[in-house]
């Protein structure tokens, strides 16, 4: 039952992250199995029926171009980002910045005084409320 | 002649091409192929050889099911989204309340209290319980339909994120001197409902007014007073105990099924009563006439309302029960 718990979890917080991942790996032109082993090669693996539905949908959003081309006697269709796609990936690891940022502050070691665990808890919660807005 | 892997990875294909929609069919496959080929000849670079069919089997057996595979291409579909589904649900609670559960309350409230005549009416009643379930899928199936229309219509505007918070109803909280004055009054007009009672014996005209001198009461009061009685009493308790004791949120319902049980036997032997007065003289025997349809009416709502309230004390029970269980949510601020 915990187990399943964390794992819905998991499965949440990666969805954002592989579509980042994807976005930031896509600023230079891959097909699909040379991305999923590119994001491989960096520590995230991604499942092929996760990452080409998810091609898909960014290309229909408008976020990644593709086009067929003939490689080593083979058609593959090759992917980069779109214009729009980089205004967007530059927003979303932007974000993705100051929420890792508030969660370190979250998550770093309370001072003793209970003065100044309050002063830091509300400094990092407003940090993270202007952040978030 | 075809390579075992070959044939393999073109069957899987189809499968998988079967369920796909056919303006996307032919790229999407040739995606998949090409990935799959592509992982094919990286396996064999590594072991140096081609793969045997079982373990291209085994490969493709890790892709999953190709009715998954597709799934994962195709839109998610819901029929109502979750902007519409809890109003979904809350319409179909409306009707299953305001017609479904009355109907089975009635046809239940039948069969509990015509015993007698089940035999000769069970087959009505099942036929009559046949159609009601064909009324409850038809209507299912309308709000359903409806509110997927709304859906799609919604989706393609921004009526819905237009709402100002300050249009929000006020809280309802029912404060503990609420509470109180609600047991107060309880109690003090229990009492004057049991003092009541108790003349009713000597002071007829107390229920039936100046008719009390043209009829007079059948021997089946004599039967259920002294259950009226008890339950009058029960009514005083009850409030006595959510005055001194509001924390126990479990008694009110369980003790009001133990009552309502008591009412469910009451109206019982009402109901199988030959008649409720008798006339005492000449001039009597109209009034009692009238007085004996009503009692018989008045009788039959009651055993339906004793049906109801048995259903619903049983579920403000169980919930309270449930709730004295759980750990203690904090209050919000």
């Amino acid at each position: 039952m915990d187990n399943e718990i964390f794992e819905n979890l998991r499965l949440e917080l990666r969805r954002g992250s592989l579509i980042l991942a994807v976005l930031a790996q896509l600023r230079t032109e891959h097909y699909g199995y040379a991305l999923r082993k590119a994001l491989e090669s960096h520590g995230l693996a991604i499942d092929e029926n996760t990452l080409y539905p998810l091609l898909r949908r960014l290309e229909t959003q408008g976020l990644l171009v593709s086009h067929w081309r003939e490689e080593d006697k083979r058609n593959k269709r090759f992917y980069r980002l779109s214009p729009q796609g980089e205004i967007t990936l530059y927003q979303l690891l932007n974000e993705h910045e100051a929420m890792s940022a508030a969660i370190d502050r979250i998550m770093a070691p309370v001072p003793s005084s209970p003065s100044a665990t309050q002063t830091a808890h509300e400094s990092a919660a407003l940090e993270t409320k202007e952040q978030l807005q | 002649m075809t390579k075992p892997s070959t044939d393999l990875i073109d069957r899987y294909l189809q499968a998988v091409g079967f369920w796909l929609p056919r303006d996307q069919k032919l790229d999407i496959l040739a995606e998949i192929s090409e990935d799959l080929r592509s992982q094919l000849e990286d396996r064999e670079a590594e072991l140096g050889r081609a793969l045997t069919e079982s373990e291209v089997s085994d490969l493709l057996k890790q892709r999953g099911r190709p009715i998954l595979v597709a799934g994962q291409f195709l839109p998610q579909r819901s029929l109502i989204g979750p902007a519409l589904y809890p109003i979904y649900i809350f319409v179909l609670k409306i009707v299953a309340l305001c017609y479904v559960i009355p109907w089975l309350l009635v046809w239940f409230g039948i069969l509990l209290f015509h015993r007698t005549e089940m035999a000769a009416h069970l087959a009505g009643e099942w036929s009559s319980l046949g159609s009601l379930w064909t009324i409850v899928f038809t209507q299912f199936g309308i709000i359903t339909l409806v509110f997927a229309a709304i859906d799609r219509v919604s989706a393609k505007s921004t009526g819905c994120s237009e709402w100002d918070p300050r249009k929000l109803p006020k809280l309802k909280l029912e404060t503990s001197m609420k509470r109180r004055c609600n047991a107060v009054a309880g109690i003090v007009f229990g009492i004057f409902g049991l003092l009541w009672l108790l003349a009713i014996p000597n002071y007829p005209f107390l229920i039936i007014g100046p008719a009390a001198y043209l009829v007079k009461g059948a021997p089946i009061w004599q039967t259920v007073y002294w259950p009226l009685v008890a339950l009058a009493v029960a009514g005083v308790f009850e409030h006595v105990v959510r005055l001194l004791r509001p924390d126990l949120t479990w008694f009110p319902p369980t003790f009001k099924i133990a009552t309502t049980l008591l009412s469910a036997w009451i109206v019982n032997a009402l109901l199988h009563a030959q008649s409720y007065v008798l006339p005492v003289n000449s001039q009597g025997a109209g009034v009692a006439a009238v007085v004996n349809l009503s009692i018989q009416i008045t009788a039959a709502v009651l055993a339906v309302c004793v049906v109801v309230g048995l259903v619903v004390y049983g579920w403000q029970a169980f919930r309270e029960i449930r709730r004295s269980m759980q750990p203690t949510i904090p209050h919000l601020a």
